[in-house]
């Protein structure tokens, strides 16, 4: 039993001061535990100031920066920011952690294993014991507080941080989105009109294009009309003639179903095409040994799409085209010498190749037809043929199923449905052999005659009558002093009854 | 005498009370502690008890040695397929007077006693094993318009063989319901035959006196119910009971799929009265949730029905009742 020298009324105080003693200990460790669950979230934390740079730099690419930070600025930004966000998400779970004065003594009584006499203590104090075992139970306590106040306690581990290896590619790209921002934010900043100038030079010159753009880099932004105009090659003499021109060219686009993106790869792939038109004729200028001297040309991805779409431009490019070959053709002509002959031939295969390119060009202008057909029919272009659902027997042969997609399986074994499914591809006739029920039942009749039985049946008269004892039969009615019996006592209960139970009781049920 | 220091003799009668029951109880009784611990626990506290176990354990001993020992009226039941509720519970019968006339008077059946010894429970029909329901509960018998109150302390210790299914009857759930304890006999340790061969071949009888009588069970009974109970275990012994149901938010997993009923506000009622018991045997005056989870299995383990699918998978009510354990956290826990 426990010792009975303590005072209860100090009781109340010690535990106040152990209450106090579990709340520093409760305090100190939900933020090591706080710690660590928001290490959770540095990896994430990570990526805002790398993304926020990267967004600010990229913009800042076309005109001012957003990102007002220098570089050396930035990375420190990237590794206090995490530190700030962790130590914030630790302050607040802290902040919110409230420590109930019950689990505060539920913790010593855990530790020194005092099966909950302090909480029971404390509970029967804050109310005022009521009995004497609850007077017992604060009185038993109080050595047991005076225990939790001496004993050290032992020291709070810090819990492992808690680290997810999903979020670990989180740092890693927080670390590269890091460096190209401070890459970009060293790049200095790229205009519109040094773009435009970009496209402008198209494939004939990178370095000089490149050039151009630093040199008008530092020039002010061109407005948009102009620049577009500058993709074509024209400088728009009059503003207003160029609003009309561009006008009229929107709608024109707009007819033709193209957004602003592909005609801009249009116009690149154009002036690839110019290129390529520019080349062949230089090829034909410089001869056969130039001509063979040529690598495989590299065709345009799809020119031809871009042609279909826009016919107009297509027109206005056709002279040009045709100028180029032509003048080639001219100087080739103007250059003919004593091997005529074998320029012939070369003019020949030049003539062949440029065929064999037709045809090519044919089939590639079959598919864009298709490609083309498909817009209207969308699903025409992915149309196959449908699964055979035919339930015949089948997967006898090795043949793969060619029509798999997923619905009757790889092979023709699992297409057969119905019944021949079950049989799991084992070939298997379609009756057996034999006998398939026992035939047919033959059925022989015979006359035969009915013959006449004796019977044995005694005459009733002739058994005569009792002549011994039967010997005792209950007989179904009870005694009479049975019967007596009885009655009196459901008489006896009646009269119980109605209220005169002490004569019930004292008069005897008896008979005699 | 200050009220504290009451309690602490009360407290120390009963332990020394317990303490001399369970030494006489061990003298004819070998091994099987928990077993003792959990009868007398259930007797201190006003419950009855179901023992089951294989033949040959010594469950009809044990509530013999414990019935020698404690000075009760006793009586034992051998229940069979073909007893009917009036064999149990007495009935009107002619009786012949001294002058030689004939009365009906009543016939007290063995029911009516202080420690019922109901053995082979399972072997009686529904119909008879009905007949227990009044008494258990109420503490009475009703026969015909006669109604007889049962003297105190009143227990039923039932025992019923979980292997032999051929002929039985399993208990009905409101039957189930009243028993405080479900205990589980199991065999000896290899070290206990040998004193149980010492005391059962040997020419030595063993004589059990009694060291107890049923007023100071009476006694003893009021100072278990005397123990405080702080509002944690209270809520703790609640949130136990609630788990074992299965449509309950605090009912695991386990228990959602396996259980089809669980457990009745009799459940609280065990949980709290033996865990009282197990803090005045712990020397404490207030029951603590270590004391709840103590008694737990006992308490619970025949008030979970099983429903199909834990049959099916030989899924038992222990392992339901584990599972609560661990799911069911004390209020105010923290982990040290």
């Amino acid at each position: 039993m426990a010792e009975r020298d303590t005072e209860p009324a100090g009781i109340g105080a010690d535990l106040d001061k152990v209450v106090l003693r579990g709340r520093q200990r409760l305090r100190l460790w939900a933020a090591k535990e706080a710690l660590a669950k928001a290490f959770v979230h540095a990896f994430a934390a990570a990526l805002v100031v790398p993304c926020l740079a990267l967004i600010g730099n990229l913009a800042g690419l076309a005109g001012p920066s957003l990102w007002p930070f220098a570089p050396m600025a930035t990375v420190v930004l990237a590794v206090v920011a995490p530190l700030v966000i962790v130590a914030v998400y630790a302050l607040v779970v802290i902040l919110r952690e409230k420590t109930d004065r019950r689990v505060c003594l539920a913790l010593f009584d855990t530790l020194l294993d005092l099966k909950g006499r302090l909480q029971a203590a404390d509970e029967f104090v804050s109310r005022g014991p009521s009995g004497p075992f609850e007077q017992a139970a604060v009185e038993d306590a109080a050595p047991f507080a005076q225990r939790a106040l001496d004993t050290e306690l032992p020291a709070v581990r810090t819990p492992p941080p808690v680290l997810r290896a999903r979020r670990w590619p989180l740092g890693a790209v927080s670390v590269l989105l890091l460096a190209a921002a401070v890459l970009l934010g060293e790049l200095p900043p790229i205009t519109g009109s040094s773009v435009l100038a970009l496209a402008d030079e198209g494939a004939a010159g990178l370095p000089a294009a490149a050039e151009t753009a630093l040199e008008e880099s530092t020039e002010p932004p061109l407005p948009k009309d102009s620049s577009r105009r500058s993709l074509d090659g024209q400088r728009p003499t009059d503003p207003s003639q160029g609003d009309s021109q561009g006008e009229s060219e929107r709608a024109a686009r707009s007819q033709s179903g193209t957004g602003d993106a592909r005609s801009s790869s249009a116009k690149s792939s154009k002036a690839a095409s110019l290129a390529r038109q520019a080349g062949k004729a230089a090829a034909g200028a410089s001869g056969e040994g130039s001509s063979k001297q040529q690598p495989p040309r590299e065709r345009p991805a799809k020119p031809r799409k871009e042609n279909k779409s826009r016919p107009e431009e297509t027109k206005q490019e056709q002279p040009e085209a045709s100028k180029g070959v032509s003048g080639g053709t001219g100087r080739s002509s103007g250059s003919r010498t004593s091997a005529s002959d074998q320029a012939a031939a070369d003019d020949k295969a030049r003539n062949d190749e440029d065929e064999g390119d037709a045809t090519d060009d044919a089939d590639e202008e079959e598919d864009e037809e298709q490609k083309a057909a498909s817009a209207s029919k969308p699903m025409l272009n992915n149309r196959k043929a449908a699964v055979d659902r035919s339930l015949s027997p089948s997967g006898l042969s090795d043949q793969e199923n060619e029509q798999a997609n997923g619905r009757g399986g790889p092979s023709g074994l699992k297409k057969t449905r119905g019944v021949a499914a079950m049989l799991l591809g084992v070939p298997m006739p379609d009756h057996l052999r034999g006998k398939s029920n026992p035939g047919r039942i033959k059925v022989e009749r015979e006359r035969a005659e009915p013959e006449p039985k004796t019977s044995l049946a005694a005459n009733a008269a002739d058994r005569g009558s009792r002549r011994e004892s039967i010997g005792y039969l209950p007989h179904p009615a009870l005694a009479p002093w049975m019967q007596e019996t009885v009655r009196d006592y459901f008489l006896a209960e009646r009269a119980r009854d109605l209220g005169d139970l002490a004569r019930a009781d004292s008069t005897p049920n008896t008979t005699d | 005498m200050t009220t504290a220091d009451e309690a602490r003799e009360r407290a120390a009668e009963f332990k020394a009370v317990f303490a001399r029951v369970k030494a006489e109880v061990a003298k004819m009784m070998v091994g099987q502690e928990h077993v003792v611990d959990g009868v007398l626990t259930a007797m201190m506290a006003g419950g009855h008890v179901l023992l089951e176990g294989v033949p040959g354990l010594g469950k009809t001993l044990l509530v013999r040695s414990l019935s020698e020992a404690v000075s009760l009226a006793f009586s034992r039941i051998q229940f069979t397929p073909d007893m009917m509720p009036a064999d149990i519970q007495g009935t009107m019968v002619l009786t012949e007077t001294a002058g030689g006339g004939h009365e009906l008077t009543f016939q007290q059946g063995p029911l009516i006693a202080n420690l019922i010894l109901a053995d082979e429970i399972n072997r009686a029909t529904p119909k008879t094993q009905s007949a227990l329901l009044e008494a258990m509960q109420e503490r009475q018998v009703t026969v015909g318009r006669r109604t007889i109150e049962l003297e105190e302390p009143y227990c039923v210790m039932a025992t019923q063989n979980p292997v032999e299914q051929e002929g039985t009857y399993p208990l009905p759930e409101a039957q189930l319901d009243r028993f405080l304890f479900k205990l589980v006999v199991g065999y000896p340790a290899e070290d206990e035959y040998h004193a149980i061969l010492d005391r059962t071949t040997g020419a030595d009888e063993v004589d059990i006196q009694p060291v107890t009588n049923g007023e100071e069970i009476r006694s003893l009974r009021n100072t278990v119910r005397s123990v405080a109970e702080p509002e944690a275990a209270r809520t703790f012994a609640i949130r136990l009971v609630v788990a074992t149901q299965p449509d309950n938010a605090l009912a695991p997993s386990s228990v959602a799929e396996c259980a089809s009923l669980g457990s009745s506000p009799r459940g609280v009622q065990g949980l709290i009265l033996a865990g009282k018991v197990q803090a005045l045997l712990d020397d404490r005056f207030a029951v603590s949730t270590d004391d709840i989870r103590a008694v737990a299995l006992p308490v619970l383990r025949h008030r979970i029905l099983l429903n199909f699918r834990a049959q099916a998978n030989n899924v038992s009510s222990d392992e339901l009742v584990e599972d609560v354990l661990k799911s069911v956290k004390p209020p105010h826990a923290v982990a040290a």
